[in-house]
C-alpha cells in the first residue's frame, strides 16, 4: 500500500539519537515503503524559522521523496507571513507548520489567528503541534478552525498522552484533521479515532526523524481498520489535501 | 524465536482499552511471540497479592506466558513475605509500577522494596524514570531492566553504563532513529531487551524498531528473546 508520511522533520535533535541527513532519510523511506514524507525544518522550529525554511528548501529539493513545510512563528506573525510568500509558490513547499510548544504561545494567541488567517488566505494546509499541556492543547486549535473555515487544519499528535481530547476538539469543526504519532502507541487509540472522527480526517504521521518512523508504522499496523480505512489514512487523505504537489 | 518481556493482562481502569488475556494471546499469534512475561493488572491496580496469585494460575494453564509477579511500595505491609514466598516457589521475576502507581523509586518505602528483592536473588524490572532510577539500583547486585526510559534521557544510561553491567533496558522506548543502535553499542547488545507493553499499547509498533534496526542477527536475537532466556534461567519452562 502506498504510505505518505505528513508529519516529519529534518534537522539536529538535543536527545542520543542519530542526526539525519535528507540523503539517508530517503533511505530509510525507501526501506519502510513509505512514498513521501513531508517535513517542517528543525532549525525552523526550535531557533530561526526563516534560516531553517531557506535551509530546508536546498536540502529538498533533489528528493522527490521529499516536501516541505514553511514553518511559521507565533512570536513573528508580519515575518512569518513574509516567508509564507517566499514559498507559498516554491513547488517543493505544501503546507505551512506551527508549533506553539518552542514558541512559548498559544496557537489562540493573535499571533496565531493572524497567521492563521494568512494561511487560510493563502490555500495552503496547516499543521499545528498539539499535546497535553496547555500551551500545546488541541482545544486551542479550535478557535482557528472555527474562524478559518476554508482552511484545512492537522493537528499533529491528535493531542499525544491525551489523544482523546484530540478527539473531542476535533470534533468541534469539521476542517479539522489530525495525525496520531506520539511516543504513546496506545492500542486503541486508532481505532477510537476513526470510529469517532472518520477515517476521512485522519492522516498517517511519524515525527521522524524526530522517532523513527517504524514506531508510528507499527500503530498503524496493529489497528484492525478495514482496507477502504486504511487506504485513506495511510494516503488518501493526504492526496485530498495536499493535492497535485505529493506527485 | 521472540520473547516479549513486558506484558500484561487483565482490566484496565483507566482507559477503555482491551487487555485481555485473550488480546495478548491474539497479539502474540499475529506478530509470532512465542512467549510473553506477563503480569496481571490487577496487581498493578488493585492488590500485588491477588494478582500475583493469578498471574500463576494464568501462567500455569498458558504455555505462552512466563509469569512476572509484582509488589507495591506503597503498600509495603506483606511485600517481604510475598516476595520470600514466591521466589521460594521458583518465581525469580519482579515488575515494579511507578508509572501507573504514582509513586518514585527514591521513596523509603521503595528503597527498602528494592533491597529485598535484592536479598531474594530476583531479576528486577523497573518502570519510572532513569534519572529516579539510576541512583536507587546502583549497587544493586542483582540484574535489574528499566522498562520506561524514553530516548529523550538515554543520556542517564548511557553515562552509567560502564559502571553497572547488572543494568538492563528495554527497548520499548528507544524510538528515536538510530537510538536502539546507539544504546547497543553503549551497553552491548546482551544488556537491550525486547518488551513492549502490550496490550495496553501496540506490539507490533515496538517490535518494528526492533526487526528494522540496522542490528547483527545475533544481535537481534539476543534482544529478541537470548537475553531474557538468560535472566529467566530455570524459571523459563522447557
Amino acid at each position: 500500500m502506498k504510505i505518505i508520511d505528513i508529519h516529519g522533520h529534518l534537522g539536529k535533535w538535543c536527545y542520543p539519537q542519530a542526526h539525519v541527513t535528507a540523503a539517508e532519510a530517503v533511505v530509510r523511506l525507501r526501506e519502510l515503503g513509505i512514498a513521501r514524507l513531508l517535513v517542517s525544518s528543525g532549525k525552523a522550529i526550535l531557533y530561526d524559522f526563516r534560516e531553517g525554511n531557506r535551509l530546508l528548501a536546498g536540502e529538498i529539493a533533489p528528493h522527490s521523496e521529499l516536501l516541505g513545510y514553511i514553518t511559521l512563528n507565533l512570536n513573528y506573525p508580519k515575518e512569518s507571513e513574509q516567508d509564507l510568500d517566499t514559498y507559498r509558490d516554491h513547488p517543493k513547499f505544501v503546507g505551512a507548520k506551527i508549533h506553539p510548544l518552542y514558541a512559548r504561545q498559544k496557537v489562540s494567541s493573535p499571533g496565531g489567528h493572524y497567521l492563521a488567517r494568512a494561511v487560510a488566505e493563502r490555500g495552503l494546509p496547516l499543521l499545528i503541534h498539539t499535546y497535553s499541556a496547555a500551551l500545546e492543547s488541541p482545544w486551542n486549535v479550535v478557535p482557528l478552525a472555527k474562524a478559518n473555515r476554508g482552511l484545512t487544519i492537522i493537528m499533529a499528535h491528535l493531542g499525544g498522552d491525551m489523544w482523546w481530547e484530540g478527539i473531542a476538539a476535533a470534533k468541534e469543526a469539521p476542517n479539522l484533521h489530525a495525525d496520531m504519532s506520539a511516543t504513546w502507541t496506545d492500542a486503541e487509540k486508532v481505532t477510537t479515532a476513526v470510529t469517532e472522527l472518520g477515517a476521512e480526517r485522519l492522516l498517517f504521521g511519524s515525527d521522524y526523524t524526530l522517532f523513527d518512523a517504524s514506531h508510528a508504522l507499527g500503530m498503524l499496523e496493529d489497528a484492525d481498520l478495514t482496507p477502504d480505512q486504511r487506504e485513506l489514512v495511510m494516503h488518501g487523505n493526504a492526496e485530498r489535501i495536499f493535492g497535485a504537489r505529493l506527485s | 524465536m521472540i520473547i516479549d518481556a513486558d506484558t500484561l493482562f487483565g482490566f484496565w481502569p483507566s482507559r477503555h482499552v482491551d487487555v485481555s488475556l485473550d488480546k495478548l494471546q491474539r497479539l502474540m499469534e499475529r506478530h509470532n511471540v512465542e512467549l510473553a512475561c506477563a503480569c496481571s493488572a490487577r496487581g498493578i491496580c488493585y492488590d500485588f497479592q491477588e494478582g500475583n496469585q493469578e498471574t500463576i494460575d494464568v501462567a500455569r494453564s498458558n504455555s505462552c506466558l512466563v509469569p512476572v509477579l509484582t509488589v507495591d511500595p506503597r503498600r509495603y505491609l506483606g511485600v517481604a513475605e510475598e516476595v520470600r514466598r514466591r521466589v521460594a516457589e521458583g518465581h525469580k521475576v519482579f515488575r515494579l509500577y511507578p508509572e501507573y502507581q504514582n509513586w518514585t523509586v527514591n521513596t523509603p518505602s521503595a528503597r527498602k522494596v528494592l533491597s529485598i528483592l535484592e536479598d531474594a536473588g530476583a531479576t528486577i524490572m523497573l518502570g519510572g524514570t532513569a534519572a529516579q532510577a539510576i541512583p536507587e539500583i546502583r549497587s544493586l547486585q542483582v540484574p535489574v531492566i528499566l522498562t520506561w526510559v524514553h530516548y529523550y534521557y538515554l543520556s542517564d544510561v548511557l553515562a552509567y553504563a560502564d559502571e553497572m553491567p547488572h543494568l538492563y533496558l528495554s527497548t520499548r522506548f528507544l524510538i528515536g532513529p538510530r537510538s536502539l543502535e546507539i544504546a547497543v553499542s553503549a551497553l552491548g547488545a546482551e544488556r537491550l531487551i525486547y518488551g513492549s507493553q502490550a496490550p495496553l499499547v501496540s506490539m507490533a509498533s515496538a517490535l518494528k524498531l526492533v526487526l528494522t534496526a540496522d542490528l547483527t542477527p545475533d544481535q537481534r536475537g539476543a534482544i529478541l528473546s537470548g537475553n531474557m532466556q538468560r535472566l529467566l534461567g530455570n524459571s523459563l519452562r522447557s
